[in-house]
């Protein structure tokens, strides 16, 4: 059984009369490539960066391989690697200088820091930049450069706090590949984000958080399993009378039915060919349509199954 | 030392805007230098004067001839228009006319309607002869008065105005020129300025990028231990601080060598040192506070600027109103101005070690309120990021 590397229970966290955490516990495994979920505000970078000891908490225990995570356990720290939200790096140094400042802060041998550097360097794909001040750099590159500092030193834990804000989809491809190949050499990676594709695409284990309650927790089979919804069909319509959705809504599996705008958007759970009988009804009706479409469940469905609200809702505050 | 040698890497990158307010100031200090007069010659002011005779008795004569002793006698016209053109070009300062019956006026004691002339009025020239003219006639008038005749007395004055009259300039300190020359009074006075300005300007930025908080968070995460990172940062900024010392200083050795190489010069090497601590201290606070890079350039304007003309670091403290030296005497620039003014002899006050100790004192009392200062702010800054 794979050792667990973080341990949070019951943390909470209170700014004031606002509770940011909420008795939020997780427990992420060795290997995982644990996905913390949820809006903006919801909570995740306050548990970062309580893991941290970079925030006092309230009320709960944090374990980081097996021992009790304070701001002075250098030894723990030694272990883990952060990619801050904002990124982190001096203007002031080059490239190359801002990688080996942060992997100095780790690496007292100075050979073994140099081939550090280097393998950080060729890991972001900026050997081509090793001379450039982050002010010439690029969004997505400064955002690689943000990775690079703070993998350099080759952790055991790598803690990204949406990493990929604010990047080009060309980046946010290279960067996840990236976390894919640091968890592949044995890394254990905490990713937070509110883009659940990228949550969904690379992270074995998921927790939603919303409000500072973790809300669900699984593999994202797991999470999907959770809710209501296994498949959802929609159809482009001109329209459609009452008597008809009754009769549709009437099927065995089919458990919501709404026309608006042109769509009728059909929720099934569980059943197999809902999509021939939906059509048989329409056929029966000689009802015509356009393009049909069947999507299984994502994990905004999970989010608004579960919270009663999109997650994609809250993305542009 | 990870932290340190990248604030001084940091810092390196700034050092251009510090080594401009350095370079310029020293390469007035140069100017001054070579071009410095000797201020412990004193030199008799000699008018340009023409004198019309009218009287022409002994009496007279012995007069034209004391004027021009004092001073040059020079040719004009005795036509209204040219002597107007004399005065108006400055040919000649004054053009008198010793009228007729001076002699006989003098001899019954009559001072009034001896003279006549043409002047520019109010000037400190026309001033200057008239002393020259009153000091004259009172010596005669008190020799007549004595019984003497007129001619004679004239000759007794003439013989007295012979007399070579030593001056001495005397300053307000004891061998305040001999040992503390006024350029390197003046060198120290601007430091005031100069080391606030390059202290905010070249170390409050470096300071800014050590404590971003994103990098503080960053570095907060690793194995450096808080107390590590401020020992770093600290020695930076020492080493900043007594580099900027260092090099002002051994740039004032080099201007006035053999000048500062005394128990003032050293005074006041040491007047600059404590108000460098308080220079630093006050940085340290506006990195704290300051809302970023761009509005470090602007306070540093306000505030060395500022405290320069309020304490009298532009203007001496001798011409500012009571009011504005009242106001001069609540920030530390006052206090340096004051026991440099006191080494220097500039001032009218006598320089005593005790009164140098206090000034000394009271700008250290500046520096420990201002770290005081800036140990609060951190700490409520922390405690409100925090909460």
């Amino acid at each position: 059984m794979a050792k667990t590397v973080v341990k949070i229970e019951n943390l909470v966290k209170r700014y004031k009369d606002l509770i940011a955490l909420d008795h939020f516990s997780i427990d992420i495994k060795e290997g995982e490539v644990f996905g913390l979920l949820g809006p903006n505000g919801s909570g995740k970078t306050t548990a970062i960066n309580c893991l941290l000891s970079l925030l006092t908490f309230d009320k709960g225990t944090i374990e980081v391989f097996g021992e009790k995570m304070t701001p002075d356990n250098y030894k723990a720290k030694s272990k883990i690697g952060v990619i801050m939200q904002n990124v982190a790096v001096f203007d002031e140094l080059t490239v190359r200088e801002n990688i080996d400042y942060f992997c100095g802060l780790y690496i007292k041998d100075k050979a073994t820091r140099k081939q550090y550097v280097e393998e950080a360097i060729a890991f972001a794909g900026l050997e081509d930049f090793v001379k450039f001040y982050p002010k010439k750099l690029s969004g997505g590159l400064l955002r690689r450069l943000n990775i690079a500092c703070g993998i350099a030193h080759k952790p055991e834990l790598i803690i990204l706090d949406e990493p990929t804000v604010a990047v080009d989809p060309q980046s946010r491809n290279r960067i996840l590949e990236g976390i894919q190949e640091l968890n592949r050499s044995g890394a254990t990676i905490i990713y937070t984000s509110h883009y659940m594709e990228e949550v969904e695409q690379i992270c074995t284990r998921i927790a939603i958080i919303d409000k500072g309650k973790n809300v669900a927790i699984g593999t994202k089979d797991e999470l999907k399993k959770m809710i209501r919804n296994t498949e959802t069909i929609t159809i482009e319509i001109l329209s459609v009378s009452q008597e008809i959705t009754g009769k549709i809504n009437a099927l065995e599996h089919v458990y919501e039915t709404n026309f608006a705008d042109g769509k009728l958007v059909i929720k099934c759970s569980g059943g197999k060919h809902n999509l021939v009988k939906i059509l048989g009804i329409l056929s029966e009706n000689e009802i015509a349509f356009g393009r049909v479409y069947s999507e299984l469940p994502t994990l905004n469905d999970v989010f608004l199954e579960i919270t009663g609200k999109e997650l994609r809702d809250k993305e542009g505050q | 030392m990870q932290v340190f040698k990248t604030f001084m890497k940091v810092a390196k990158k700034r050092l251009h805007v510090s080594m401009i307010y350095i370079v310029i100031f020293i390469s007035i200090g140069i100017a001054m230098t070579s071009t410095a007069s000797d201020t412990n010659n004193f030199t008799e002011t000699k008018l340009s004067v023409s004198i019309t005779d009218l009287d022409n008795t002994n009496a007279s004569r012995a007069l034209a001839e004391y004027i021009g002793k004092n001073n040059k006698i020079v040719e004009v016209e005795n036509d209204k228009d040219a002597i107007m053109d004399a005065v108006f070009y400055r040919r000649a300062d004054i053009i008198l006319n010793i009228n007729e019956g001076y002699s006989e006026k003098l001899a019954n004691g009559e001072t009034d309607g001896l003279f006549s002339d043409y002047r520019i009025p109010g000037s400190y020239s026309a001033e200057f002869f008239d002393t020259q003219l009153d000091q004259y006639i009172s010596m005669i008038t008190a020799y007549t008065a004595g019984g003497m005749e007129v001619d004679e007395a004239a000759a007794k004055t003439a013989k007295l105005a012979e007399k070579e009259i030593s001056v001495e300039t005397v300053n307000f300190s004891e061998n305040a020129n001999v040992e503390f020359g006024e350029n390197i009074a003046y060198y120290y006075q601007y430091l005031a300025y100069i080391l606030i300005a390059v202290m905010i300007s070249g170390l409050c930025p470096t300071l800014l990028v050590m404590m971003r908080k994103e990098i503080r968070n960053r570095t907060n995460c690793s194995c450096v231990s808080n107390v590590s990172q401020m020992v770093q940062i600290v020695l930076g900024t020492v080493i900043f601080a007594v580099g900027v010392y260092l090099l002002l200083t051994v740039a004032a050795l080099f201007l006035y060598h053999s000048q500062m190489l005394n128990s003032k010069g050293l005074l006041a090497m040491l007047n600059g040192f404590v108000y460098l601590i308080f220079a630093t201290m006050l940085t340290i606070l506006i990195s704290v506070i300051a809302p970023g890079n761009k509005a470090v350039d602007m306070i540093a304007n306000v505030i060395s600027l500022g405290m320069s003309f309020v304490c009298g670091v532009f203007v001496p403290q001798s011409l500012l109103s009571g009011t504005v030296l009242n106001i001069g005497k609540f920030l530390p620039a006052y206090w340096y101005v004051r026991a440099n003014n006191m080494l220097a002899g500039s001032s009218g006050e006598i320089f005593g070690m005790g009164k140098y100790m206090t000034c000394i004192g009271i700008e250290l009392a500046f520096s420990i309120a201002m770290f005081c200062v800036t140990l609060l702010v951190a700490k409520t800054k922390r405690s409100s990021k925090s909460v």
